[in-house]
């Protein structure tokens, strides 16, 4: 169920409603019942791939708690690679077979060629596949008990608001709360509901009508040059942040209707003023994964300086593999992993740079490098992304623009503009619950009224789905 | 008794407050808004946001040919061409849902040509459509039965979006405030047609675009799609408006899903006693290796266009001469 669906108007309501309505002890039923519809809404049958892993991981806990020395860490292995296995089944299988078949042509080796699967990415397998991943590792570490109630695991895997994008939530945030009494509270309900509104804005309003603009530059890059490329990539910048941060506060703001606060997912990335930190503020819950359950485990910084390097790359890289399974998205995360290594390196030669003076500059520079790596992160292809780059730097027709529709370029501007002044005001020194919460019951009511106004006059109607949908 | 605890809560009586509050500064928007927006349509005479139908419905005097059809019309068949007096009603990316719901509320406003000039896509009867294209007639939802039926028939939860009048409006802020604005600053007088202006790049975008397209995947008739065409010649027939229907050339070869596709096509407007004129098949050969005459493979500029419409003249003066 997309949550810019007329189904999920309906849905919302119904499960906050018989959510308070109902005695604590239930609750957790009440909630599992419902995130097995909210994901049966797109293919009922992948749910019972959700259950498998759930029960695979549900034993695993108990049992790297019961274990110690080896054993326990040999019950580790055996859930990563379960988890593992199903992804990689159906998310690179066909990837695999394909640069199989194509190193074996080009050498010439004459072999039967391994057989594609017409199989459909299960939704959001990435995100709950590496949620469920951390409640094993966090249980075998020691910072998290084994849980004990199947249907309060099974809730912290499935939770609708987060089961198919994200944030990628950790046990120790999670688990406790199915287990807390939650009261209705009118300011946190509201607030939340202020969220929902603001990242409804952010995807119909902003990033549908920028995808717009996209699509007809990027699906025919091969008639584009110069400026109209580049103004396509900046839109495409902006097109994902408002899509995915979108995505999470409505989850973040539907969660919290009910008293549940998942974790912060970006905070104002194209504000920073180099690609670590914009790393630190774009799609936290996932960096922090890598961080705490990848790049330490390779070793982090504690390897000397190439070392570290090598880590930082191979980290991004697996990053960009997660996204997709495509020689793009790889390029993508060896770029960022690139930026991440020369940026240690500069900052270890301790050159001192007159910040303030520069600050814009940099956060300039920084949104840059990743528009850079953007146009590989759109692109359906490799050669595709290499067209684009090409054409941008082509001298021929570079300052010719193509606006396209002046309405919707019109329409893209102003609401890109509100998108971004609102953002930089309100959001830059506050967390989230404290931005949407509001003083007064008028205050309110405005902000409700307008952003239900703007929605219908401005949002897209018949727009895409999610973009992290797909991963 | 947990039921009740929580409907007499302190925080419910707000959000009930709240609910209440919201809703009616919403009515108190949605119609004010609304009004204003009414005003801006009314007066708006250019454009695709409806402006160019307003201009069409009361600025014109009773017209011969109608030119109806999607940006291969718009941008290719020029009226002061064409016999008589003439007026080029085409949208461009818009189907035979958009075009029936038109020729409904030209009906309704009793703004009727003697000939409709229809210009048919091909593309348009093969495969699924969701004929979204109806949308851009939401101002006339609920004025026009045909509007509202073929609006009502894209999705079940279609009709619960006109409970705000400002729907009609969606994503058509920014184009109808400045189709207002150039309408309140110039005179407009238009024959409708708009034309592309020939440009260096134009040979080249048109090899290239060549390149880009792709074959069809399917060569059988949409059936939903033939009985909304069924249902415009119907109208045509009850209001006495004599109906041909023609379809531009386009710069690339035909693959052997379009060839059976325009010659399902053909058939079925035979069947129903319609009369074809189809470049695809039988080409302008003046039009034909010439890729500047082209803006890109489906779209001719100025200079192809006056190719076309001169054609297209000759016949229709063949065509009207016969009956």
């Amino acid at each position: 169920m997309l949550f810019n669906s007329f189904e999920f108007l309906l849905f919302f309501p119904l499960v906050t409603l018989f959510y308070f309505l109902i005695p604590h002890k239930f609750r957790w039923i009440h909630l599992l019942v419902s995130s097995c519809i909210f994901y049966c809404a797109f293919i009922p049958a992948y749910i019972f791939i959700l259950f498998a892993t759930i029960i695979i991981d549900y034993i695993a806990g108990q049992l790297i708690e019961k274990s110690a020395g080896p054993k326990k860490k040999k019950f580790l292995i055996a859930s990563i690679v379960a988890n593992l296995g199903v992804l990689g089944f159906f998310k690179y299988y066909n990837f695999f077979v394909e640069n199989i078949n194509s190193a074996f042509g080009q050498l010439d080796i004459e072999i039967h060629n391994l057989p594609y699967l017409n199989i459909i990415l299960p939704i959001g397998l990435s995100f709950h596949t590496f949620q469920a991943m951390s409640y094993t590792i966090e249980v075998y570490r020691g910072n998290q008990k084994a849980e004990k109630h199947f249907g309060i695991y099974s809730l912290y895997v499935m939770f609708y608001p987060q089961l198919v994008a994200g944030p990628i939530e950790r046990p120790q945030n999670m688990i406790h709360q199915f287990r807390e009494k939650k009261y209705f509270k009118f300011t946190e309900f509201v607030s939340g509901l202020h969220q929902m509104l603001w990242g409804l804005f952010k995807k119909i309003v902003v990033a549908d009508q920028l995808s717009i603009y996209v699509n007809s530059i990027y699906n025919h890059w091969e008639l584009n040059f110069g400026l109209t490329l580049i103004v396509a990539t900046y839109a495409f910048a902006f097109q994902i942040y408002c899509d995915f941060s979108g995505y999470s506060d409505i989850a973040q703001g539907a969660a919290r209707t009910m008293g549940f606060q998942l974790m912060d997912n970006f905070r104002l990335p194209y504000f920073s003023k180099n690609v670590t930190e914009f790393w630190r503020r774009w799609h936290i819950s996932l960096s922090s994964w890598l961080k705490d359950y990848l790049y330490i485990t390779l070793g982090g910084n504690r390897g000397g300086r190439k070392r570290t390097y090598f880590n930082l790359i191979l980290t991004m890289l697996l990053g960009g593999l997660w996204h997709g399974a495509s020689w793009n998205f790889v390029v993508w995360g060896f770029l960022n992993g690139v930026y991440l290594s020369l940026e240690k390196y500069v900052r270890e030669l301790k050159l001192s740079l007159p910040s303030p003076a520069i600050r814009h500059l940099k956060m300039f520079g920084t949104f840059n490098l990743i528009a850079l790596t953007w146009v590989f992160f759109r692109s359906t292809t490799f050669e595709q992304a290499a067209g684009i780059l090409h054409n941008i730097v082509t001298a021929n027709s570079f300052w010719n623009i193509r606006i396209q529709d002046t309405g919707i370029f019109a329409g893209m501007i102003f609401a890109l503009t509100l998108m971004f002044t609102s953002e930089a005001i309100f959001f830059r020194k506050k967390t989230n619950p404290d931005v949407f919460t509001f003083r007064s019951m008028n205050r309110s009511v405005i902000y409700t009224t307008s952003m239900i106004v703007l929605i219908i006059l401005f949002g897209v109607s018949d727009g895409d789905q999610f973009i992290y949908f797909q991963f | 008794m947990v039921i009740n605890l929580f409907i007499f809560n302190f925080d419910v009586k707000k959000l009930f407050q709240y609910l209440i509050f919201c809703m009616f500064a919403l009515l108190v928007t949605d119609r004010g808004l609304s009004f204003i927006l009414d005003y801006l349509y009314v007066k708006t005479k250019t454009g695709q946001t409806g402006g160019k139908i307003n201009y069409y419905l009361t600025s014109t005097k009773h017209v011969d040919f109608l030119i109806m059809g999607n940006s291969r019309s718009l941008y290719q068949i020029i009226p002061d061409s064409l016999a008589g007096n003439a007026y080029n009603l085409s949208h461009a990316g818009m189907g035979p849902s958009f075009q029936t719901g038109l020729l409904s509320v030209l009906i309704k406003q009793a703004k009727l040509p003697s000939i409709i000039l229809l210009h048919i896509e091909p593309y348009d009867f093969i495969g699924d459509h969701e004929n979204r294209d109806i949308q851009n007639l939401r101002y006339y939802y609920g004025k026009d039965s045909i509007v509202t039926q073929l609006i009502n028939k894209i999705s079940t939860t279609e009709k619960f979006k006109f409970t705000f009048q400002l729907y009609r409006y969606n994503g058509k802020g920014f184009s109808l405030l400045k189709n207002f604005v150039q309408t309140s600053s110039s005179a407009i007088d238009s024959n409708g047609y708009e034309p592309l202006p020939p440009q260096p790049t134009d040979s080249i975008n048109t090899l290239y675009s060549v390149q880009a397209h792709e074959p069809i995947p399917a060569a059988s008739l949409n059936p939903e799609q033939a009985e909304i065409l069924s249902d415009f010649i119907q109208m045509c027939r009850v209001k006495n408006i004599k109906l041909i229907c023609f379809t531009s050339p386009v710069y690339y070869e035909s693959d052997s899903n379009f060839t059976v596709a325009l010659d399902s096509l053909g058939a079925f407007l035979a069947k129903m006693n319609v009369p074809y004129l189809n470049y695809i098949k039988s080409p302008i050969e003046s039009l034909e290796n010439h890729p500047s005459l082209w803006r890109d493979a489906n779209h001719l500029n100025h200079k192809g266009a006056q190719i076309e419409s001169q054609r297209l003249k000759k016949d229709l003066t063949g065509l009207l001469e016969q009956e």
